[in-house]
């Protein structure tokens, strides 16, 4: 979904209406993000606020600005990553080395395809992915950010990206029909071939 | 497991909407000689399209946004209600809702309410709607109407995604603005259908009596005043803007249940059939999209429909699920 550049400069004269409709459209899929990172709810919505007021700050120079949707996610991205240095003390914590990416858990869809225990089974898998992978997988799944975005976002190639979807629809298949557990060893392989 | 890995590659980019019709296309060919990977693939779109639960945190966001920068709270938060924003049409209205505030606000600002109410119609559905000034408004399906709860402001303006048949009623003073992508339809009192679906390559415009002005955005030099019986067709890439007139007598027969098309191609044909049945199609020939029929069908069934398409041109129909392949 693209911003019209009249609404965009409407923000950049002081417009607090348009500036509002644009917090209530990005809101939820910034917090999703980021809770990614800080795990605890109030947290993540102190971090996107924290994005909006810097948007509304920069408002002078918001033609600049060629994509506001990747422009807030990287600010929240980047609000996320500077909490979790902060709060535990390691400065060399960054995007690539990243323990975990916490993900909302799926829920059935209306009419009720997936059964609970597979959904159990789906979940558990999503849970076993890479950090990496499980944050490409929420930008593109949940939230329908498209490969260019996300390229952006997290600054890595589209090729890779569609490599992390790949993998986790290759995790997920093999949990519901492999009847083999997944070992780390498959894990590690998945993360191996993430990477080139 | 390399013939893995790129069948896993494959499945990634259609779900997520990244791939070209021709990569689709040899997905589906590759899935059709190959039931055990099929039922896979069907496995992981049904997944795929499971949701995740929702957050509803944009209030308290706002709140905590607008509380550091010191804005006053007099500005009401936006009445939609969104499930799901990341679903297309969902966000789609929001953009649109962002672009209704804006025209509400270059409009002149007056008092009172400001409430943005949003009107859906679902797959399948019809629904009529009594605005506060006197009109009416008939909504087809998969269709969403935006506008100011009061009609505040020097006109009445509303935003529409999809297909609408409106009776205005007169009000010289206040004249009603149908806002869509491409076209504004600017009228004071009079009935015309618009349709506007994302998915369909043109806007459409009606009279069936009085006049409009249409406004075309894409090439504002390029608009017309619109007679009775004449329809307006916007090419939405190019602004291109021919009038016609309107070989049938009743202006959107979709308001009594009747479906009805006049020298159209195949994939608008399926387009329609997918809001009005909640079904899925899917060419496997460019040819065959742009095949042409006209026809009239009131309570005929689906597959009655399509059967009888058949028999005025012959194409291959494969059924698996909802979904309809299609190819010559």
């Amino acid at each position: 979904m693209r911003l019209e550049t009249d609404h965009i400069s409407l923000i950049g004269e002081g417009n607090q209406r348009v500036f509002q409709s644009i917090v209530y459209t990005y809101s939820d899929p910034l917090l999703i993000f980021s809770m990614g990172f800080v795990r605890k709810r109030e947290i993540a919505e102190e971090i996107v606020s924290d994005a909006f007021v810097a948007l509304w700050n920069q408002r002078s120079r918001i033609a600049e600005i060629r994509d506001l949707k990747s422009y807030l996610y990287i600010l929240v991205r980047n609000g996320s990553i500077s909490y979790l240095r902060k709060a535990s003390g390691r400065k060399e914590i960054s995007l690539e080395n990243l323990r975990d990416f916490y993900t909302l858990p799926l829920t059935s869809p209306e009419n009720d395809e997936i059964s609970d225990d597979i959904l159990e089974q789906i979940n558990k898998a999503i849970e076993q992915l890479p950090p990496k992978c499980k944050m490409v997988f929420t930008l593109a799944k949940v939230q329908g950010v498209k490969y260019k975005e996300i390229s952006t976002i997290l600054d890595i190639s589209v090729k890779t990206i569609n490599n992390h979807i790949a993998n986790a629809l290759v995790h997920i298949s093999q949990s519901l029909n492999g009847n083999k557990k997944t070992s780390g060893t498959d894990l590690g392989k998945i993360a191996s071939v993430l990477f080139f | 497991m390399k013939d893995t890995d790129s069948i896993f590659e494959a499945y990634a980019k259609v779900l997520s909407g990244e791939c070209t019709l021709a990569e689709k296309k040899e997905l589906l060919d590759r899935l059709e000689n190959d039931p055990e990977e099929k039922a896979r693939f069907e496995q992981l779109e049904k997944i795929w399209h499971s949701s995740s639960s929702e957050q509803h945190s944009a209030e308290r966001i706002w709140q905590l946004t607008s509380g550091k920068l010191g804005f006053r709270q007099e500005v009401a938060p936006p009445k939609t209600k969104l499930r799901g924003w990341w679903q297309v049409a969902a966000a789609a209205v929001i953009v649109l809702s962002v672009a209704l505030n804006s025209y509400l606000l270059i409009d002149g600002k007056t008092g009172g309410t400001n409430d943005i109410i949003e009107y859906s119609a679902k797959t399948g559905e019809v629904k009529k709607i009594d605005l506060p000034d006197g009109s009416s408004v008939w909504l087809n399906a998969e269709s969403t109407l935006i506008l100011q709860e009061h009609f505040g402001g020097k006109s009445r303006n509303v935003y529409l995604i999809g297909e609408a048949y409106f009776k205005v009623s007169k009000n010289p003073e206040k004249p009603f603005l149908v806002n869509t992508s491409s076209v504004v339809v600017k009228v004071l009192g009079t009935s015309f259908g618009v349709r506007n679906y994302q998915n369909d390559p043109d806007i459409s415009t009606c009279l069936v009596e009085g006049s409009v002005q249409l406004l075309n955005k894409v090439n504002p030099r390029n608009s017309v005043i619109l007679n009775p019986s004449e329809e307006a067709l916007l090419i939405k890439s190019n602004g291109e803007l021919t009038v016609s007139q309107q070989p049938h007598g009743l202006i959107a027969p979709w308001r009594e249940g009747r479906f009805r098309f006049h020298d159209h191609e195949l994939v608008t044909i399926t387009h329609q059939l997918e809001r009005k049945f909640d079904c899925d199609f899917v060419f496997l020939d460019e040819a065959a999209e742009s095949l042409r029929f006209t026809g009239d069908f009131e309570n005929e069934s689906l597959d009655e429909i399509l059967l009888l398409l058949n028999k005025a041109h012959t194409f291959k129909l494969k059924k698996t699920g909802r979904r309809y392949i299609i190819s010559l």
